[in-house]
């Protein structure tokens, strides 16, 4: 049997039949992201200031173009990704019992923690592999496109910004990896809720956590669980971005992780997202949920 | 005979309330092809679903020498099941079901599923979504009858089914799926279908096993006789379990009776499985 038809090949795959929007989306985007500059009229060369020749263009600035345009298309194909994972998430554990489908799915000689962590592994690395990959192919194809669209452009686009945006591929993936594993416990949340909903998963999602907040305003007249999901939501804020090593780097900050790795919440968070997979995997495999 | 199921006290009670099982024994010998009848409630899902570890329960349960609970994993390699028609996922492709039970079960020949899909309307480029209800049910039994089990649950398999469809999936069952290796372990109501294929037969009612008896030996201990009228009332003194008159004539049906002196009060032969069915439904009414 080839590794196209393997058991984890299958497994994963099964997944991307049901939720296409998961390389869907990103590819769409994508294709726009090239296209839609193409037609566009963007006149570069009568804003005057930004008339550029060859001659006057410092070295930097290559670099700037390159790695900006990179990181610009990573980010806006990274928010697309995280919304159809989230997406997903939220419904991945939920629709096989909706549809009835878990039952054959339970035929079948799959375990219930091969089921779940290929579920998370397809959000967690699957999806952000193949979304970076798809925003590398693209900062090319665009790089190309605005070359022939604006020839004004031409002396900052080149082959130049395409190999320093190349080069700013580990530091961009640093920041994914940070942000992956932040963001893990917010990940099996999504999936407890998927495996727990009797009905509209997403009210499971959001309910506690409001509850909680509203709760506390009410009768402590505190915001802890506010200020605790904002750091967990947003960690850019306090974690993510060191001055220092974005520094000379333009848009692409680095991830310190020496420091990161020191940060008690990232562990802490770590462990509750283990915790969450071993509930999901318990529940999936001992409730009778049929 | 090697005992591929065996329950003893099998318990399972739904919160407080409904007792759906209340301590059922009973053993499945390989190569048999047991008909679990029973009505709707009686619990028959309850049984199957405990059997495939699809549910928790009290007692000991056996299925292939595996605790089903505990060994689920290992047992889903030996076992295949339709604890429900019209349960594949709309969104499915054929060509891709067949990929994936493929990739995911060692035992799986898929040139078998192929062949039998070719026999049907069911085409590899379908979604499933876009095969009707009976489609649906014969890819599914496609890819569960291309699995070398030795163990096959099947819970109402043929529900909503037509005639046609019905009879097809039974004559596969026997002619290509069914060796002596294997064992195969069905509901129905639709008791009438598949009487002539069981090797074995058990009713449940309330929870409890009330019949339990391979079918060749169904002619020995019960016996069902037709009487005129005027023979009623010598009849009735062999102490049937239950009558049924149609017609002018009478059914009387008899348990572990005098068969020589029956035979010289009118008509007598062996009950059908639906017949003694309800002769027992009725008399435990």
């Amino acid at each position: 049997m080839s590794v196209w038809n393997s058991k984890y090949m299958v497994l994963v795959r099964r997944e991307l039949w049901e939720h296409r929007t998961l390389w869907l989306a990103p590819l769409s985007v994508a294709l726009l992201v090239v296209i839609v500059p193409m037609f566009a009229n963007v006149n570069f060369g009568a804003a005057g200031d930004l008339t550029v020749t060859a001659s006057n263009v410092p070295p930097e600035a290559y670099s700037m173009f390159g790695r900006a345009l990179l990181t610009g298309i990573a980010s806006v194909l990274g928010i697309i990704a995280s919304m159809v994972s989230l997406v997903y998430l939220l419904d991945c554990l939920f629709a096989e019992r909706k549809d009835r489908s878990i039952l054959f799915w339970k035929s079948l000689p799959v375990s219930d923690s091969q089921t779940v962590l290929t579920k998370l592994g397809v959000a967690l690395l699957l999806v952000p592999l193949f979304t970076l990959l798809v925003a590398l192919v693209t900062h090319v194809l665009l790089t190309g496109a605005l070359q022939l669209r604006y020839p004004s452009m031409r002396p900052v686009l080149g082959l130049e910004s395409v190999v320093d945006g190349f080069r700013a591929m580990p530091q961009l993936a640093g920041v994914w990896l940070f942000t992956l594993l932040w963001y893990a416990p917010v990940a099996t949340y999504l999936m407890l809720a998927s495996v727990l909903a009797k009905r509209a998963p997403l009210m499971y999602a959001v309910l506690p956590p409001a509850v909680l907040m509203l709760c506390e305003g009410l009768w402590l007249d505190s915001n802890h669980v506010a200020m605790f999901l904002g750091e967990r939501l947003v960690p850019w804020a306090r974690f993510a971005w060191s001055p220092e090593s974005s520094r000379g780097t333009f848009m692409v900050p680095g991830v310190d992780w020496s420091a990161q790795l020191q940060n008690l919440g990232l562990w802490l968070g770590l462990a509750a997202a283990a915790g969450m997979v071993y509930i999901v995997i318990r529940l999936r495999r001992y409730r009778d949920d049929t | 005979m090697t005992a591929i199921i065996e329950a003893r006290g099998l318990s399972k009670r739904f919160g407080r309330g409904t007792q759906a099982l209340a301590g059922v024994n009973f053993s499945v010998g390989a190569g048999r092809i047991v008909g679990l009848i029973g009505r709707n409630g009686a619990g028959k899902t309850t049984v199957i679903k405990s059997v495939l570890g699809l549910t928790p329960y009290e007692g000991e349960l056996t299925v292939l020498g595996k605790d089903p609970t505990r060994q689920r994993d290992a047992l889903m390699r030996e076992v295949s099941f339709i604890a429900d028609v019209a349960v594949l996922p709309k969104w499915l492709q054929v060509r891709d079901a067949l990929a994936y039970v493929e990739g995911v079960h060692p035992a799986f020949n898929r040139k078998r599923a192929e062949d039998f899909l070719a026999a049907t309307d069911v085409k590899l480029t379908h979604k499933v979504k876009q095969l009707s209800k009976g489609m649906v049910t014969q890819l599914h039994l496609a890819l569960v009858l291309a699995i070398r089990a030795r163990l096959l649950v099947l819970d109402e398999p043929t529900l909503g089914l037509d005639l046609l469809v019905r009879r097809r999936f039974y004559d596969t069952l026997l002619n290509d799926y069914m060796d002596e290796e294997r064992t195969i372990l069905v509901t129905t109501h639709q008791v009438e279908e598949i009487e002539h294929l069981l090797t074995d037969v058990m009713f449940i009612e309330r929870g409890q096993i009330v019949l339990d008896t391979p079918v060749e030996q169904l002619g020995e201990r019960y016996a069902q006789l037709i009487v005129k009228p005027d023979q009623l009332t010598a009849a009735r003194a062999f102490m049937p379990f239950s009558e049924r008159t149609v017609l002018g004539r009478t059914a009387l049906f008899f348990e572990n009776a005098p068969r020589e002196e029956l035979a010289k009060l009118g008509e007598l032969g062996t009950p059908s499985i639906a017949d003694l069915f309800v002769a027992r439904m009725q008399e435990a009414a």
